[in-house]
């Protein structure tokens, strides 16, 4: 099979996992299980990404949503709530007018694919599609390190700089906040 | 680089988003409207990168003139 086949069935793939964990994540009334599903949904987005040809976004998509914000949410939900947040049932009038109000968006965006004032295909995009494409993570890290092909250019290291020692401030900051506070008056001794 | 061409991204594109804003109609409390923005998101941020990769905005441009109510009124005749 040749590179555009190869193509085509990852991006089928990727494209039904995550519409299918989207919907379950609609669909579950589980808090912690929403949360999971939404993790294979952004994680199939990241996929998709990589499909595209922008990796440094896919990259950044795992390591932000997925790696960071999904799982602290997790980790929040089963620290924090055990009781009312565990399941949650929905009224039958909310289904009734979210069906409503996504049905009509559902139309209005299809009527729109289909407008045949607009052609899609490939090919009228052809000459846009010749962006360049791959290893954008290395010259978006390059260019933060201040390293470009051009030596008049501008680079970005004071800035990239600036934002590790605020995070590092940051990051202090939050340590000293959280810490166990010690007791004021010693222990009686017995 | 998009050899299946553009339909197929902006319609996983349509899924998410119409599932999203569900998302956000049905949960009652703030931990399921999130995933729902997250999942809004997601679709802006993919919509966004379309774009780039592309080039240019001029497909998009092409898509506002049929979201007027005009057209729309044309269309479901």
């Amino acid at each position: 099979m040749n590179e555009t086949t190869w193509h085509s069935i990852l991006f089928w793939i990727m494209a039904l996992i995550a519409c299918g964990s989207a919907v379950l994540v609609v669909l579950t009334s589980n808090i912690v299980r929403m949360a999971a599903w939404l993790l294979v949904s952004l994680s199939a987005v990241a996929g998709l990404f990589f499909l595209i040809g922008a990796d440094f976004v896919g990259a950044a998509q795992l390591l932000i949503y997925v790696g960071g914000t999904l799982v602290l949410l997790i980790f929040g939900v089963m620290l924090t709530a055990s009781g009312p947040l565990a399941n949650l049932t929905t009224p039958s009038r909310d289904w009734l007018i979210a069906a409503i109000v996504g049905s009509s968006l559902m139309i209005l965006l299809i009527l729109t694919l289909t407008n045949p004032g607009i052609d899609w295909s490939t090919d009228s995009l052809s000459d846009n599609l010749e962006a360049p494409s791959g290893k954008t993570t290395m010259s978006i890290g390059l260019a933060l390190l201040g390293i470009r092909e051009n030596p008049n250019a501008s680079s970005y290291l004071l800035p990239f700089e600036i934002a590790s020692v605020h995070l590092l401030v940051v990051l202090i900051g939050a340590a000293y906040l959280a810490r166990a506070k010690r007791r004021s008056d010693p222990p009686t001794p017995t | 680089m998009t050899p299946i061409g553009l339909s197929p991204y902006l319609i996983v594109g349509a899924v998410l988003f119409v599932a999203g804003v569900v998302c956000m109609a049905t949960k009652r409390n703030a931990v399921g409207i999130l995933m729902g923005v997250e999942l809004v998101l997601t679709r802006q941020t993919s919509i966004l990168l379309l774009s780039t990769v592309l080039g240019n905005w001029g497909w998009m441009v092409k898509c506002l003139p049929c979201l007027s109510s005009s057209w729309l009124r044309q269309r479901l005749r």
